[in-house]
């Protein structure tokens, strides 16, 4: 067998190959016919030992995933893929209109990386005031740094340090420390030194260069790293987890003895900054008046297309100059890179390309996008209260982009003619929300996170399962809220709203399953917001326009949208805390105004070209129009008044609510959830802000000693075969729970 | 429901499952993403039992479905994996899907070929494709992951080996 072949086809089959690998691969088997048989010879072998094992050690699993379970005719299992062309259909027209991709900079130039997180860091270059990075050298001469590349990898700085960022996946390292983390998305980011280049196959790695004489030590924490040749750029080597190596004299020997606190972590300087900011606030509040600080509520608002806000062309023309004022109490998340007019869209996202892909695409565009330009807290206004927040790209009449998003203070109309010669400023229902919230709290803060990528289903890119494996809009979110909330440690979060199902209707099978889903959503918001009682405000889909029902359309049928508006209908019976906003009498959008705004809505998919404007086949209104979604937004805020107000969650009608758990271990962490017994509290002071109903668990280690606790609690049972006490609130009464609540 | 359509479309569909498998597997190496491939593709087959024509070869049909979840997965996943180019990929769809059409022996020969390994290399194949990562068969062999590596690719090629000869013998 060909040696190269072989050795292209173990590192393929040992999932160690990286780019260039692939290159290499694809040309053998492209251009030498007689190597494709050889190739599918090798990798029969790894397929037949795959599938012996397979069948030895998992039988169970196997028999689930053939016909012991799935038969025609019978149940099935919802899966991913299973949009019809149809239902991509819907994906474009609701998802097309917002797209957009940050990263280039304000000055033209492509910011190659931007600042996440700096300690006492001072430049050489007077650059230390920069948030943006393009490429270029730096001296950092004191402190850490974090800096974030545009494809997504982290990097850690420690002076002193010289380095040249190349662009966006290359980096040069003269001198000093660096600790870089590489997800998926950034595969193959680079660490050059005069050395030896250390290209990532997506690991986290750290790299340190000797000032005196350019010796590279690299050590691996995670995953593997190829070394190559600087000159050649042939690989010399892999170097995997927990190894080192030093690389002297175009030499390769081991490193003398390197540990993983040689070089700091991206939490330590995280940790570091928040803890600065923190005693920043204390201080703040502590000149100020200390009893009557403003209680903090963090909103999260999420869905799919009009969550970001379809219907609001024209809307800023009309609003009040009252409504067009800057909000006092209110702030947004925004992304700190905005895009430039007229610059080709950097993330190679190919929205005109021949095949296509632009349903896969917003696992590209919703991935590690936010987090990789960073975000930061602004005013909330009109003008910047785009889905993310932030800038967004639309298309100009060739297929180039251009931005709609605006620098701090420039008035959309200034930017937005580009294709309708008209002020076509969108904003979804957080804009109301803040609206009413800010008028009716005047004393409180609220602070504005969104996350809304069109045409995402619940069943299908939210991915709650994480199947995709950090790829899902909902880690997507989750990320984006993160971030958010790390530069806002005093806010709670106290909202989650929620706008979406559309493209869950237009599919029967994601239709059924969106009951569950939707129950399961509010779990897990409430779980990793570590808010077990979070209000939770669900508006419901429109049933759809009366002639051309997008259900009918675009496919599920009528009954799809019916099955969903029903399962968000429902959500108040199922989980407590929750409420739900009706639609059905709200107008949308008519076609006439997406044709407005750019008509050229046509689309391979599959090797079909589809108009999307095509009225006979694609086009059925879907999205709420700009009254609608100020209603809407209006109607959310005024149930978060009442749920967020109330002292006593609304009882579940329907007997089967899974009952909650907290969790409590003197080993616990009070930041965790407590909603498991690995993410368990420490002190009971926990349970405060949180009414306890009957049948909710408060799990405790039988002769656990915790702190917060001022007398023994009382146990209504005990289990007796395990080392845990359990104490159940059996009674229904208020009185009950309140003693139970009071005993804590 | 046509019952002897149905009973001819299981038994066509448990024939063909490990040729399935194996095609996927020559287009997705990783066995966590065949997996997954796998499971999907038997479900489509099943819902798509009723389009089957019995006249017709079962296995090309299959390799059609299987074919255009490997697309669908390639695309998902175009920025999160480095990936064969598209016209690799389609030169080696057509030529794996005609190879798994054949008969072949290769999972018996795989099997004696097995009882020829050292009980450490058959330890470390039945680890490995047993699911245990790298990782952890380097730290149960105290050695480096590197090393494991280096050995799954040497077992690997001396099953791979062994597995031919015993081919081309039963061919010959």
């Amino acid at each position: 067998m060909n040696e190269e072949l072989r050795e292209l086809a173990n590192r393929w089959i040992d999932g160690t190959a990286d780019a260039a690998d692939a290159e290499r691969l694809s040309t053998l088997l492209r251009e030498r016919p007689e190597l494709r048989d050889e190739y599918l010879h090798y990798v029969d072998t790894h397929a037949v030992l795959c599938w012996k094992f397979r069948n030895e050690s998992g039988a169970a699993q196997t028999a689930r995933s053939c016909a012991d379970t799935v038969t025609p005719g019978g149940s099935r299992r919802t899966s991913t893929w299973r949009l019809s062309w149809l239902a991509v259909g819907l994906a474009v027209v609701v998802g097309l209109v917002a797209w957009w991709r940050p990263w280039v900079s304000s000055t033209g130039d492509t910011i190659a990386a931007v600042l996440v997180a700096e300690q006492d860091a001072t430049f050489a270059d007077r650059h230390s005031a920069e948030r943006n990075f393009p490429p270029g050298e730096y001296e950092l001469t004191r402190g850490l740094v974090h800096l974030r590349f545009a494809r997504g990898a982290d990097m850690v700085i420690v002076a002193p340090a010289r380095i040249e960022v190349r662009d966006q996946q290359h980096a040069r390292l003269e001198s000093g420390t660096v600790r870089v983390v590489v997800p998926p998305s950034a595969t193959g980011f680079t660490v050059a030194t005069r050395e030896a280049d250390f290209v990532d196959v997506g690991t986290e790695f750290g790299v340190r260069v000797d000032p005196r004489n350019g010796t590279s030590d690299l050590y691996v924490f995670a995953g593997r790293v190829n070394v190559a040749d600087p000159q050649s750029g042939k690989v010399l080597s892999g170097v995997v987890e927990g190894e080192s190596r030093r690389y002297a004299g175009g030499v390769g020997s081991n490193a003398p003895k390197l540990a993983a606190s040689d070089f700091p972590s991206l939490e330590s300087i995280g940790q570091k900054s928040l803890a600065v900011a923190d005693r920043g606030n204390e201080q703040g509040e502590r000149a100020h008046e200390p009893s009557a600080e403003p209680a903090e509520h963090l909103l999260i608002f999420a869905g799919q297309s009009n969550m970001e806000g379809k219907g609001t062309a024209n809307t800023a023309s009309r609003l009040t100059d009252a409504e067009k004022a800057v909000i006092p109490n209110v702030q947004g998340f925004y992304c700190n890179a905005l895009p430039d007019k007229g610059q080709p869209d950097p993330w190679g996202l190919k929205l005109y390309g021949k095949d296509a892909k632009f349903w896969f695409n917003w696992a590209t565009w919703s991935d590690k996008t936010f987090p990789a330009v960073g975000g930061s807290w602004q005013d909330f206004a009109y003008w910047r209260n785009d889905w993310t927040g932030a800038a967004r790209y639309e298309h100009g009449p060739g297929g180039e982009f251009w931005y709609l998003g605006l620098n701090p203070g420039e008035p959309w109309s200034n930017a937005a003619k580009f294709t309708t010669g008209e002020d076509v400023k969108e904003f979804g229902p957080e804009f109301d929300v803040a609206r009413t919230l800010a008028a009716a709290r005047p004393n409180d803060r609220f602070y504005i996170v969104k996350y809304a990528p069109g045409g995402t289903a619940l069943a299908d890119q939210w991915d709650l399962d994480d199947t995709w494996k950090g790829w899902g809009a909902y880690t997507a979110m989750k990320q984006w809220v993160d971030l958010a909330r790390a530069s806002r440690p005093k806010a709670k979060v106290a909202g989650f709203f929620w706008l979406q199902g559309e493209s869950d209707a237009i599919n029967a099978s994601h239709a059924a399953a969106y009951e569950k889903n939707l129950s399961k959503l509010v779990t897990k918001v409430r779980a990793d917001f570590a808010a077990p009682n979070l209000p939770v405000i669900v508006a419901k889909i429109h049933p759809g326009h009366p002639d051309r029902n997008y259900g009918v359309v675009w496919g599920g049928g009528k009954s799809g949208i019916d099955r969903v508006r029903a399962a968000q209908a429902k959500l108040p019976e199922v989980a407590a805390n929750t409420a739900v906003v009706e639609t059905s009498d709200l107008t949308l959008l008519t076609q006439e105004w997406f044709q407005k705004k750019g008509s050229d809505r046509k689309k391979f998919n599959d090797g079909v070209l589809i108009d999307l404007m095509d009225p006979a086949k694609f086009w059925a209104p879907v999205h709420f129009d700009a009254d609608g979604i100020r209603t809407i937004g209006k109607r959310m805020a005024a149930e978060w008044l009442k749920l967020h107000g109330k002292q006593t969650p609304p009882r579940p009608a329907g007997a089967n609510r899974a009952s909650r758990q907290f969790h409590f271990s003197s080993t616990g962490n009070d930041d965790a959830d407590g909603a498991t017994p690995s993410r368990a509290w420490r002190s009971l002071d926990k349970l405060r802000g949180i009414e306890l109903v009957p049948g909710d668990e408060v799990v405790l280690a039988e002769g656990d000693r915790l702190p917060g606790r001022r007398r023994e609690p009382r146990v209504v049972a005990r289990q007796s075969a395990g080392l845990r006490g359990r104490i159940a609130q059996r009674g229904a009464s208020n009185r009950q729970r309140r003693l139970a609540s009071a005993n804590f | 429901m046509d019952a002897g359509k149905h009973q001819l479309f299981t038994d066509r569909l448990v024939q063909n499952q490990q040729r399935v498998y194996r095609y996927l597997v020559s287009l997705v190496p990783n066995r966590a993403d065949a997996e997954e491939l796998f499971q999907q593709t038997s479900l489509t087959l099943w819902e798509a039992w009723e389009r089957y024509d019995p006249a017709l070869d079962f296995f090309p049909w299959a390799c059609g479905i299987a074919h255009h979840h490997v697309l669908n997965f390639r695309r998902k996943r175009q920025n999160a994996q480095v990936q064969l180019h598209d016209d690799a990929l389609a030169v080696l769809a057509d030529r794996s899907c005609e190879r798994q059409a054949r008969e072949d022996h290769r999972l018996g020969a795989l099997a004696d070929c097995m009882e020829q390994l050292t009980e450490r290399n058959r330890a470390i194949i039945a680890g490995y494709y047993g699911g245990r990562s790298v990782q952890q068969l380097a730290e149960q062999q105290a050695a480096s992951p590197n090393a494991i590596y280096k050995l799954l690719d040497r077992v690997r090629q001396m099953l791979h080996e062994c597995v031919s000869r015993k081919l081309a013998e039963a061919t010959a």
